[in-house]
């Protein structure tokens, strides 16, 4: 439609605008690029990318160490032999989830008001996903036959044994990483155009350039670009549903008294979602503050990601519920022995602190205030990753730690190189994350401009409705 | 974890330097390095740093990996220095092959191992020339063919790369020739003197003697040499045993030694006897008890067992009714037993406690109802008065001559018995001494608290006479460089007993020639071959000049026999033929000695039963039921076997009773202070470890730890119990204090809880309870316990056709393990570990969970039992303190003593083993998991390893119900180090880093039988290979004393398995997991008596 409908939009109908009005199309294409082309790297990004690289350090290190000496410098032991590699693996996972759900579904259901977080919310995908993609290769006793795991024609006639979780783990973790890695680079053509236009440095232009892959904003290339970018997402969106249900089918295969249940897929969708936007939110936070972009991350953006993450919460709890009804329902000795174990056992602590977190604490976001306030969003936002980490050590560690034989329960003690690898792989996503704000736009440039063109655009009436 | 652990290296330096003699410190040149390890700290450092690689890795958190790669290499370096023989090349094959040997094909002999001195008769595995097992010979009666821990670790101890290797003199490496004629310390002119004066001063110390060749060379020696002395050092002998015999009929028969007849015996009373265990007729006396327990639908008898005791052996754990109390008050409920027994003459303790009274009375009841089956047996623990009223009981009721049988002694002893070390330290002190030679004995380290022997022997090595010689000679002979052989001037290498030719008798005297299977490694001599030296310069004068008068073994076993009434054995007309057939066969027909006919009772023997005594609180000092009294501390099978009952490996703790413990206020792994009389005697500070069904108000530590110069695996293991014992009170003593001290140490289990946590895992009842109960259980159809009905939609295994059980192409391997036969004494663990060439991992890693082991057996503790003998339904394990939740934590339920109820008493706990191996489940959940299918099923049943295609996810171990899967953490097993490679089984891959493995049901003797069947071209009609039912024996199965383990086709309906499984106390272990494992378990069954329920 056009400005007038806008601008009689009432307050209560749109309360917080999703892009400060003030923008035009030729000051957002400036603001947004300049983060990239300005020659002066800022001082703060320096520091920022200094100790994220550190960290990737720490884990160059660990992992050198690990493929040295085993997999035997991590706490693992029997029984409980998986250990930090696959809560980290599920965790990253589950973060990258966000990305896609953001970008993606909330595409196709035209809520405009993802357009500002998309683009990073995607990268953020990308880089979880490498960080996810490390651990089950890591975990591995023999990595270098990590390609065992793959269907390939070999001289042995051997295939993967179709019926391991593992094997669909693999399928599904890969095709997750292909879609996201293209979804993300189509829908961000437009502003290697841009940028490869506005450089002002010959390598600069070339590199952008070759990436932009001959864009000229025509309207042929914007018609298949908009066709192309909706399949994309068209393809994306089952994979938020599906990948995390296979993951979950890594525990649900086992016969494992706390692994052995039908409900993990949508409880494991909902955790994805709900850590997905939470880590969104505590990388967007400092980011908007950082770089002045609170005109087009506005508090609006924020608080609809609580919401969601209010929704996402209540489902995981209901999850937790249920393990605990099922435990109790089921009349299984083990299965309710667990649950028991779980509350009182040996890792109680993690236990309770995965209920404060991931329960407790999105409980504030009923309420108005809590939703808009900046610290409190990001404070809260860093607890639920803490607690979405917490769940999935719940769910691996202490189910493993008390099975069927009580002659073989076993503890799990993470050493020194279990926390090496974890905390290098943090090191590793935001090294990345810091190289992706400075060469490339962190926010859809493109997108921005439809938005502030034509905000009031045929997608509008289902923002109203949100 | 690891940190917690205290370094021990502050252990090491054995005696306080300052103490040097001046008199030596004057630098003569020849003193030089004894002078040194006389006064210098920096030296001790030295010694204890010898080798300063493995010193500074010890502490480091992967220590024991890397000190065994470290091993590795020392060896590797050793063997470029011409001390090692490297194994021939060969590369073309036999011009002439060598007789019986076909490359692949193993061959086995017959020979024995000395354990305890006597013999333990055994097959060795040979392949191409190189021992890789030991087995049972099923021809020697000490075996029946079946074999124990200890016997079968000697394996690896002939492969230790820590084995002395070549003589050392004074700390250098010399020679054999040195040894006699070195001008300066070589003994040659001392044996002349001794020879002289008729051996006056000259002293040989030796372990126990059952060797028939070396026993009349050293009595022909002690003959012709009236003035020498022959001093037996055994650290834990039969001294009790003996005076007990003594006692009861008289001192002429101090050295009867009983033969019992458990085959006859229908109800027991052990007097804290572990004879399971702790007996050189143990195997024997396993299997014949056993049987007389062996249930089956048809057969429901059997025997009874009381135990009184104050530590929980596995004897106890065997018992029907189990009395724990201190060991003190055991002559007490001895003595109510007697007289209740028909003994009126006995004195009698007037403080029996009601459940002493009421268990000396229902046993006493019970074996005057079975006069002439019953059977009484003391511990070597207990004093001589509790020896001599089981032989009094024994005589009374009849039992001699049925249940036990006395023969004269087996071992050979000398003439005049001096058996204090003591005594030999002031001799030596004193000047008495004129030559020590010490064989196999440790005494630096096994030997009373009150003689410091290592101080006495150093002085006595270092004395320099008038002339600059070293006045008087020490000689020590043994396969280690040990505590003793560092303050001798001379250590001869020995050979070890895989080496070398010997003749040794058994518990009942049958004699066996000991063959060697391998050449000498290094440069070792027999025993024997050295007694007969030093007999060739003292007594005749060497034959040949030239070879420094050595016979070989070979020749002096030979000669010993043919001078001996041989013929009188066989009715051979030919020596070589009684030889060639003795030695084929593992004993000499006919050598066992006839039971005596008299032995009653001495006239008045009871009367003069001293009255009991003791008090406060108790220590008791056990042999441990592996490294025995030290002696095999640096075997690492034997190390990182699990202790039976509390599953601690690599230390020793003390042990006490859950009231005990609470009433001191300590828990597992808190360090406590041992002291005994009022702090005169200070012990070391040891960890505790809680033990359900201890004796309260006593504790118990195992002898043979805390030793320094074990070797690399033994050093700094354990704590040393010996610093307490004194040679008054070597078993137990009273008035002992346990101080508990700050800090803590860790003690690493293999089990988790020790508590069934109320789940279906051992069942137990009396015959009566347990046939009731099975014929309850719907459809337990002897078919289905075969193997369960399907009731899955997914198909069947390929190769299964559905509706038919079993493809009748192929054999169905299949298990049937007999809890009520399982004594706990982890044979086939060891067994397990030899033949499928199993790593050790190391203190640090089990405490991780990490162990290898394919077989475990797990040992749950129980409260009381219910009046059918069974484990009351709902039990409340917690009390019981069983929970040991390896890693610390106490679990949700399970927790650690000092929780949860008053803990019952020690007398109710009741504890159950039940072997583990892996299940092959025909639905196995592990198969179902693995990415790359490394672990499928095979046609025969078998849930197969493909180690080749392991990538280690580790997934089929998290989904094992049975948890039976073992991860390669690292690089477990030690490819590195040479000898050990010789030992290996050729027919097992060794693994690697990075790969799962298991129990394979011996999958390497089944293919062996089937190739053998089909190259026999034997098939039945269905096309199957014909296997006879017992071709194919598991390793676990073959070593088995008590015959717990029966292997076998299970589609075959006249098999042994067969028939076991369709018994209707076959269970299957977590069957609601509907996994169908073709591994089943048999009811553990009790047989109490009425009047004690």
């Amino acid at each position: 439609m056009n400005q007038d409908s806008r601008k009689l939009s009432p307050d209560s109908v749109l309360p917080i605008p999703v892009v400060d009005r003030t923008y035009t199309t030729a000051s957002v294409t400036d603001k947004i690029s300049s983060i990239v082309l300005t020659g002066k790297t800022p001082y703060q990004w320096m520091i920022g990318f200094g100790m994220a690289f550190t960290l990737l350090m720490v884990l160059m290190i660990a992992v050198a160490y690990l493929f040295l000496k085993g997999v035997g410098i991590w706490g693992i032991d029997i029984p409980v032999a998986w250990g930090f590699a696959i809560v980290n693996f599920v965790w990253w996972i589950g973060i990258g989830h966000a990305g896609t759900l953001i970008s993606a579904v909330l595409l196709l259901f035209r809520q405009e008001w993802r357009t500002s977080i998309n683009r990073s919310a995607e990268a953020m995908t990308l880089f979880a996903v490498a960080c996810a993609g490390l651990f089950p290769l890591l975990h591995m006793g023999r990595p270098w036959y990590f390609y065992w795991l793959l269907p390939y024609p070999n001289t042995m006639l051997l295939w993967p044994q179709w019926r391991s979780p593992l094997v669909w783990d693999c399928f599904a973790v890969g095709t997750y990483a292909t879609v996201s890695l293209l979804f993300w680079y189509v829908g961000l053509i437009p502003d290697l155009a841009t940028l490869r236009d506005r450089s002002t440095h010959p390598v600069g232009r070339v590199i952008y350039g070759a990436m932009a892959m001959g864009w000229r904003g025509g309207a042929l290339h914007w018609h298949r670009y908009e066709i192309a970018y909706l399949l994309l997402a068209g393809i994306a969106t089952p994979l938020v549903v599906s990948v995390h249900s296979v993951v979950s089918m890594d525990f649900t295969g086992g016969i494992v008294p706390g692994w052995h249940t039908t409900f993990f897929p949508p409880y494991f969708v909902a955790g994805a979602i709900f850590s997905g936007f939470a880590m969104v939110m505590t990388l967007a936070i400092p980011l908007r503050y950082a770089y002045g972009l609170e005109g087009l991350i506005t508090t609006r953006h924020l608080e609809n990601m609580a919401k969601v993450m209010l929704v996402t919460g209540l489902m995981v709890s209901y999850g937790y519920a249920c393990e605990v009804f099922f435990g109790w329902y089921s009349d299984d000795k083990t299965e309710w022995f667990v649950s028991l174990s779980r509350f009182f056992g040996p890792y109680k602590i993690v236990y309770w602190l995965l209920i404060f977190c991931n329960f407790l604490t999105p409980q504030s976001y009923w309420f108005r205030w809590c939703r808009r306030n900046v610290l409190w969003l990001f404070i809260t936002s860093i607890i639920v990753n803490v607690g979405m980490w917490t769940e999935r050590f719940v769910i691996i560690i202490t189910s493993l730690n008390r099975e069927f034989m009580p002659a073989m329960w076993g503890m799990y003690y993470p050493t020194i190189w279990d926390w090496a690898t974890y905390i290098g792989t943090i090191g590793l996503f935001m090294t990345l994350m810091f190289l992706f704000i400075r060469s490339l736009p962190m926010i859809a440039v493109a997108e921005m401009r439809q938005l502030v063109a034509e905000p009031a655009g045929g997608r509008k009436e289902h923002a109203e409705h949100h | 974890m690891a940190e917690k652990c205290p370094s021990h290296s502050h252990q090491a330096a054995p005696a306080d330097p300052a103490g040097a003699p001046a008199a030596w410190s004057d630098g003569r040149r020849y003193w030089r390095s004894l002078d040194e390890m006389s006064g210098s700290k920096k030296f001790w450092d030295k010694v204890h740093r010898e080798f300063p690689r493995f010193a500074s890795v010890w502490t480091d958190d992967l220590s024991r990996r890397s000190f065994l790669k470290v091993m590795g290499a020392s060896v590797a370096l050793a063997g470029s220095a011409g001390c090692f023989k490297k194994p021939e090349q060969q590369i073309a094959p036999y011009v002439v092959q060598p007789e019986m040997m076909t490359p692949g094909i193993a061959l086995h002999f017959a020979t024995a191992l000395p354990i305890f001195g006597y013999a333990r008769g055994v097959l060795v595995r040979s392949d191409e020339g190189r021992p890789t097992k030991i087995e049972g010979n099923p021809n020697h009666p000490a075996s029946l063919g079946a074999t124990d821990a200890v016997t079968q670790a000697l394996l690896l101890e002939l492969y230790d790369p820590d084995r002395s290797q070549s003589v050392i003199n004074d700390g250098l490496v010399s020679t054999w020739d040195s040894f006699l004629t070195e001008p300066q310390t070589g003994v040659s002119g001392k044996l002349a003197d001794l020879k002289a004066s008729g051996g006056a001063g000259l002293v040989i110390m030796t372990g126990t003697i059952t060797s028939p060749t070396l026993g009349a060379t050293l009595a022909s020696l002690f003959q012709n040499l009236p003035k020498a002395r022959w001093f037996r050092h055994e650290p834990v002998g039969r001294d009790n045993t003996r005076a007990g015999a003594s006692m009861a009929f008289g001192p002429d028969r101090a050295n009867v030694q009983a033969v019992r007849q458990f085959d006859q015996a229908d109800v027991i009373v052990s007097l804290d006897s572990n004879f399971l265990l702790d007996d050189p007729a143990s195997l024997r006396y396993a299997r014949h008890f056993i049987d007389r327990r062996r249930v089956r639908d048809d057969r429901r008898a059997m025997n009874r067992l009381y135990a009184v005791e104050a530590v929980y052996s596995i004897t106890g754990s065997m018992a029907d009714h189990r009395l724990a109390i201190k060991p003190s008050r055991i002559e007490a409920v001895a003595r109510a037993i007697a007289q209740q027994a028909g003994l009126a003459e006995v004195a009698q303790a007037s403080d029996l406690t009601a459940a002493e009274s009421a268990f000396a009375k229902a046993a006493a009841a019970d074996l005057a109802a079975h006069s002439g089956s019953g059977l009484v047996v003391a511990g070597e623990s207990q004093p001589p008065v509790v020896h001599a009223l089981a032989h009094a009981i024994n005589d009374r009721l009849g039992n001699v001559g049925k249940t036990v049988n006395y023969i004269d002694s087996v071992e050979i002893m000398p003439s005049e018995p001096w058996e204090s070390l003591a005594d030999l330290a002031a001799a030596m002190d004193s000047g008495d001494v004129k030559m020590l030679v010490i064989f196999d004995a440790n005494p630096c380290y096994a030997k009373p608290a009150e003689v410091d022997f290592a101080a006495s022997l150093k002085k006595f090595s270092l004395a320099v006479g008038s002339d600059g010689k070293p006045q008087y000679v020490t000689v020590r002979h043994g396969l280690f460089e040990d505590e003793t052989s560092l303050f001798c001037q001379w250590h001869l290498p020995a050979t070890h007993p895989l080496e070398c030719w010997n003749d040794l008798r058994a518990f009942d005297a049958t004699v066996t020639f000991c063959q060697p299977l391998i050449s000498p490694l290094y440069d070792g001599r027999s025993t024997l071959e050295v007694a007969n030296l030093l007999y060739s310069r003292l007594v005749e004068p060497p034959a040949d000049a030239a070879v420094s008068g050595t016979a070989n073994g070979y020749d002096l076993v030979r000669a010993s026999w043919k001078n001996q009434q041989w013929k009188a054995l066989s009715a051979a007309t030919d020596f070589e033929i009684f030889w060639e057939t003795a030695l084929h066969d593992g004993v000499v027909p006919g050598t066992a000695f006839s039971p005596l006919g008299n032995v009653t009772l001495a006239p008045g023997a009871l009367g003069a039963l001293p009255t009991p005594a003791g008090g406060g609180m108790e220590l008791v000092f056990t042999p441990d039921p592996h490294i025995h009294d030290g002696r095999y501390c640096n075997n690492g099978w034997l190390q990182e076997l699990p202790k039976p009952l509390s599953k601690i490996c690599w230390d020793n703790a003390v042990f006490l009773s859950v009231a005990t413990a609470r009433k001191l206020g300590v828990n597992n792994d808190d360090l406590v202070h041992l002291s005994a009389g009022g702090k005169t005697l200070e012990g070391p500070t040891v960890a505790v470890w809680v033990l359900p069904g201890h004796a309260d108000d006593c504790a118990t530590i195992y002898l043979g730890y805390g030793r320094t110069r074990a070797g690399r695996v033994g050093n700094g293991t354990g704590f040393n119990a010996y610093a307490l014992r004194t040679a008054a009170a070597p078993n137990f003593m009273g008035n002992l204090t346990i101080t508990k001290q700050d800090g803590s140490y860790q003690l690493v289990t293999t089990q988790g809880s020790q508590s069934m946590e109320g789940r279906d895992l051992i069942r137990v009842g009396n015959p009566d309870y347990a046939y009731k109960s099975t014929a309850k259980d719907e459809g337990s159809s002897a078919a289905s316990r075969v193997s369960l009905p399907l009731i899955s939609m997914y198909p069947e295994t390929p190769g299964h056709d559905q509706g038919k059980q079993f493809d009748p192409q192929w054999q169905a391997w299949g298990m049937v393990i007999d809890n009520n036969a399982c004594i706990g004494c982890n044979a086939c663990v060891v067994a397990c570990q030899a033949e499928n060439n199993i790593p050790v991992v190391g203190k640090e890693q089990v405490g991780k969970g990490r162990e290898m082991h394919w077989l475990r057996i797990d040992t749950y503790f129980t409260g009381g039992l219910d009046a059918n003998g069974a484990v009351p339904q709902e039990v409340d394990n917690d009390a019981y303190g069983a929970s040991t939740n390896r890693g610390d934590h106490p679990g949700a339920q399970g927790s650690g003593p000092g929780h949860a109820g008053d803990g019952a008493a020690a007398t109710d706990v009741h504890a159950y083993f039940e072997p583990i191996v892996c299940m092959q489940c025909e639905k196995a959940p592990c198969e179902l998991v693995c990415p790359v299918e490394a672990t499928l099923h095979d046609q025969e049943g078998l849930n197969q390893m493909v180690y080749n295609r392991c990538v280690g996810t580790r997934y089929c171990s998290n989904n094992c119900p049975y948890k039976v899967r073992r991860f390669n953490f690292f690089q477990y097993a030690d490819t590195e180090t040479k000898s050990l490679a010789l030992g290996r089984n050729p027919d097992v891959t060794v693994r690697t880093r990075g790969v799962m493995e298991k129990c394979t049901y011996c999958v390497q003797r089944i293919s062996a039988a089937r190739i053998a069947a089909k190259k026999a071209d034997k098939y039945d009609d269905a096309g199957k290979p014909i296997i006879e039912d017992g071709t194919v024996v598991t390793a676990c199965q073959q070593v088995c004393p008590t015959k717990a383990i029966v292997f076998g086709d299970i589609s075959d309906t006249s098999s042994e398995v067969r028939k076991l499984k369709e018994e209707p106390l076959n269970y299957i272990l977590l069957e609601e997991v509907q996994a169908r494992p073709r591994t089943s378990y048999l009811w553990r069954l009790t047989n109490p008596n009425p009047e004690l329920v």
